[in-house]
C-alpha cells in the first residue's frame, strides 16, 4: 500500500533517508513570465524571478496578488502564459507530485468540523500520503510542536482564533514538507500568540530542510524570519531582495559619534581603509571593507583614546525597501533591475 | 500515547499510493456518520426489511404454514392474487430503492456542507488530491451506506431463495442477482449524487434535506397530475422513483411497467445525475472566489 516519495533519489529510496538538505543558496522556485488572468483581469502578470532563500516573504498591498501566485503555485489556478517551477517541477504539469512535498496554511479560517484537532491533523496527513500510523504519530508531534499539545482532545470548532492558527500550521507541517506555504500566518493573534508563530515559522526556517514562503502584509513579520522578500504590486514583481545580504551591507555601513581626537580618529578609519564622510561636525558616517569589523574599530579608540559615545547601522528596513518598490513604476524591467 | 518528538522534521518514510486517498475521505465520513447514536439506531433498523423478506421466503417455502396461516388453501389463488407476482422484485428490490431513498436523505444533504461552511477545500486540494478523487471519496461513503442495507443483503435473500427454490434456480435467474446489484448501485449513484449536489449549494442542511426531499414529492407530484390531465405518460419524465421502477424490473427481468418507455426512464436517470454533477463540480473549488 505504500509508495516512496517522488522527491527521493534512488539512493534515498534505498537507504529510506530522506533527500540531502538543499544547498542553502539553490534556485528552488523559478517564475517564467507567469501570467494569470481570472475574470478577464490580469491578476499576475509576467512574473520573472528566481528564489534562492530559506524563507521567502511575500509582499504587496491588498489585491497585489500575493494570494493569486501561492494558489497558482499550488496549481488551483492554471497560469495563462509562462511557467513555474518549483524543485524543477513544473506547477501545471506535476502538480500532484508537487504538493505531496507542500504544506499549505490558508488565509481564512480552514478546519474540517465535527472531530478533534489531533483527528484533524491525521487525517489531513494521511491525505498527504502518510500511512495511519505514522499519521498518528506525527499529528501528536505536530500538535505539541505548535504548543496545542493539551488542546489535541478538542474539537476544533472549540478553539480561539490564536488555536485555530496554530492548528493550521500543525496540519501544514505534519507530513514533514519540503515547502511550506503560509497565508497571512499571525491574521489575528494577539502579540504574545503572534511572537510564538514567528517563532515557530523562525524554528522550521532554521531546520534547513524546509523552504517557506510567508505572504503577509505585515513587514514586521516577514523582517523577523524571512531572509528574501518579492513584493507584489498590481499583479507585478516591484522588488526581489535578499534581506541577508541588505543586512550584511547595512551592518557594514555604520553612523558614529566620537569625543576625543575625532580628526585622528577620522584618519585611522582611513587607514583602515573605510570610506569616512562627515554629514556634520558631530556625527561621522563609514562605510567599513570586507576585512575591518567592528571591533577594529574599538581597537583604534582606545588606541587613539577616543570614546564611541553613539555607534549605529544603517536602518535600511524593509519598510524603505518596501515603500520604495510602491514609489517605483512596477515594469518588469525594472523589478529585474531591481 | 507519549509523544517523544516535539520538533519539525521532514517525513523520510513510505507514503501510501495516490489510489487509496479518497478511501481515506470516505474512511473519516463513515466515522463521522456512525458518530451520530441516532443516525445508528435509524441504520440498523434499515435491516428490518430484508430480515422481514427472509422470513416471507422461509414461509413461502413453507407453503403449507403459509396456506393455514393465511386461510388460502390453494397455492394458485395466491398467485392469481398477485401476492407471489414478481415477489422477489416486490421484496428485494423496492424495499431497498426505499431505503437507500432514506438513508441518502439523512445524511447525503449533510456530507459536503460542513466541509464547504468550515472552508476546508483548500486543505484537501492543496494535498496530492484532485477534485474527483475528494467528491469520489463522499460519494463511497454514501454507496457504502447504502449497499450495506440494500444489495447486500438483498443478495443474500436471494441466495436464501435460491436454497430453498428447485436445483438450477440461480443459474435460471441469473438477472435477479445482477439486476438487484445493477438497479441499487444506479438508484444509490444517481440519489448521492444529488444529494451531493444540493450540500454543495445549500449550506444549511434542514433546507438542504428539505429540498432533496421536495425534488421527489414535488416532482412526483406534478409529474403525476401532468399525467393524469393529459392521460399520457410524459409526466414521469420528471419522477425519478418512476423511472428507477422501469429500469429496475428491466434489469432484474420482472414484468415490464407500463410507466414510461425504457429509454425515457434511463435518460431521465441520466440527465439528473448529469446536472447534479456540473452543479456539483461548480460548486467545489480550492478558493472562494470574491466578486
Amino acid at each position: 500500500m505504500t509508495e516512496t516519495t517522488p522527491s527521493a533519489t534512488a539512493q534515498d529510496r534505498r537507504t529510506g533517508n530522506s533527500p540531502s538538505p538543499p544547498d542553502t543558496r539553490e534556485a528552488w522556485a523559478e517564475f517564467e513570465g507567469l501570467s494569470v488572468l481570472l475574470g478577464g483581469r490580469a491578476v499576475l502578470n509576467d512574473l520573472n524571478a528566481t528564489l534562492r532563500g530559506r524563507c521567502i516573504g511575500l509582499l504587496g498591498p491588498n489585491g497585489a496578488g500575493k494570494t493569486t501566485l501561492l494558489n497558482t503555485l499550488l496549481g488551483f489556478f492554471k497560469p495563462s502564459r509562462g511557467r513555474a517551477r518549483i524543485f524543477g517541477r513544473d506547477v501545471v504539469g506535476e502538480a500532484r507530485d508537487l504538493r505531496q512535498l507542500i504544506g499549505y496554511m490558508p488565509e481564512r479560517d480552514s478546519f474540517v468540523g465535527g472531530m478533534t484537532g489531533v483527528r484533524f491533523v491525521r487525517m489531513m496527513g494521511e491525505l498527504s500520503g502518510l500511512p495511519r500510523d505514522d499519521a498518528l504519530d506525527r499529528a501528536h508531534e505536530a500538535f505539541f510542536h505548535v504548543g496545542l499539545g493539551e488542546a489535541r482532545y478538542r474539537n476544533v470548532e472549540t478553539y480561539s482564533q490564536g488555536m485555530k492558527q496554530l492548528a493550521k500550521l500543525a496540519q501544514a507541517i505534519a507530513h514533514g514538507p519540503r515547502l511550506l506555504f503560509l497565508d497571512e500566518p499571525t491574521n489575528g493573534l494577539d502579540p504574545p500568540a503572534r511572537s510564538r508563530m514567528l517563532q515557530l515559522v523562525r524554528g522550521i526556517r532554521d531546520t534547513g530542510e524546509t523552504r517557506l514562503v510567508v505572504s503577509s502584509h505585515l513587514l514586521r513579520d516577514v523582517e523577523e524570519c524571512c531572509d528574501e522578500v518579492l513584493i507584489l504590486k498590481d499583479g507585478r514583481i516591484a522588488s526581489v531582495c535578499d534581506l541577508e545580504s541588505e543586512r550584511r551591507s547595512n551592518r557594514k555601513f555604520l553612523f558614529l559619534q566620537v569625543k576625543g581626537d575625532q580628526e585622528r580618529f577620522v584618519q585611522g578609519l582611513v587607514a583602515l581603509g573605510c570610506e569616512v564622510g562627515m554629514p556634520n561636525r558631530r556625527r561621522l558616517r563609514a562605510v567599513l571593507p570586507a576585512h575591518v569589523e567592528i571591533a577594529d574599530l574599538y581597537k583604534l579608540a582606545v588606541e587613539l583614546s577616543v570614546q564611541i559615545r553613539q555607534l549605529d547601522h544603517k536602518r535600511d528596513s524593509l519598510e524603505d525597501i518596501f515603500l520604495r518598490a510602491m514609489d517605483e513604476p512596477g515594469t518588469p524591467e525594472q523589478a529585474r533591475a531591481s | 500515547m507519549s509523544v517523544r518528538e516535539h520538533g519539525f522534521r521532514t517525513y523520510a518514510g513510505p507514503w501510501t499510493r495516490m489510489i487509496t486517498r479518497p478511501l481515506v475521505i470516505t474512511r473519516y465520513t463513515l466515522a463521522s456518520v456512525f458518530s451520530s447514536r441516532l443516525f445508528t439506531i435509524f441504520y440498523v433498523a434499515c435491516f428490518l426489511p430484508p430480515c422481514l423478506f427472509l422470513v416471507t421466503i422461509y414461509l413461502r417455502y413453507k407453503v403449507d404454514f403459509l396456506q393455514g396461516f393465511l386461510g388460502f388453501r390453494d397455492p394458485d389463488a395466491l398467485i392469481g392474487a398477485g401476492l407471489l407476482d414478481d415477489w422477489l422484485y416486490y421484496g428485494i428490490v423496492e424495499p431497498s430503492v426505499f431505503v437507500a431513498f432514506l438513508i441518502v436523505l439523512v445524511r447525503g444533504p449533510a456530507l459536503l456542507a460542513p466541509d464547504l461552511k468550515d472552508n476546508a477545500m483548500p486543505l484537501y486540494l492543496s494535498r496530492p488530491m484532485t477534485k474527483p478523487q475528494y467528491l469520489l471519496g463522499k460519494l463511497l461513503a454514501l454507496l457504502w451506506l447504502t449497499a450495506a442495507v440494500t444489495w447486500i443483503p438483498g443478495l443474500v435473500l436471494v441466495f436464501v431463495n435460491a436454497y430453498y427454490a428447485e436445483d438450477g434456480w440461480l443459474l435460471g435467474n441469473l438477472s435477479v442477482p445482477l439486476g438487484l446489484i445493477a438497479t441499487c448501485l444506479v438508484w444509490s449513484g444517481c440519489l448521492s449524487i444529488i444529494a451531493l449536489a444540493l450540500s454543495a449549494w445549500v449550506r444549511w442542511r434542514p433546507a438542504a434535506t428539505l429540498g432533496f426531499l421536495g425534488l421527489f414529492v414535488i416532482g412526483a407530484a406534478i409529474g403525476n397530475l401532468f399525467r393524469v390531465t393529459t392521460g399520457d405518460w410524459y409526466g414521469s419524465v420528471i419522477i425519478l422513483w418512476d423511472a428507477i421502477e422501469v429500469v429496475g424490473r428491466s434489469l432484474f427481468g420482472a414484468k415490464v411497467s407500463d410507466l414510461m418507455p425504457l429509454s425515457w426512464a434511463w435518460g431521465t436517470l441520466a440527465v439528473a445525475t448529469a446536472l447534479a454533477f456540473w452543479a456539483l463540480m461548480r460548486r467545489i473549488r480550492a478558493f472562494e472566489i470574491v466578486r
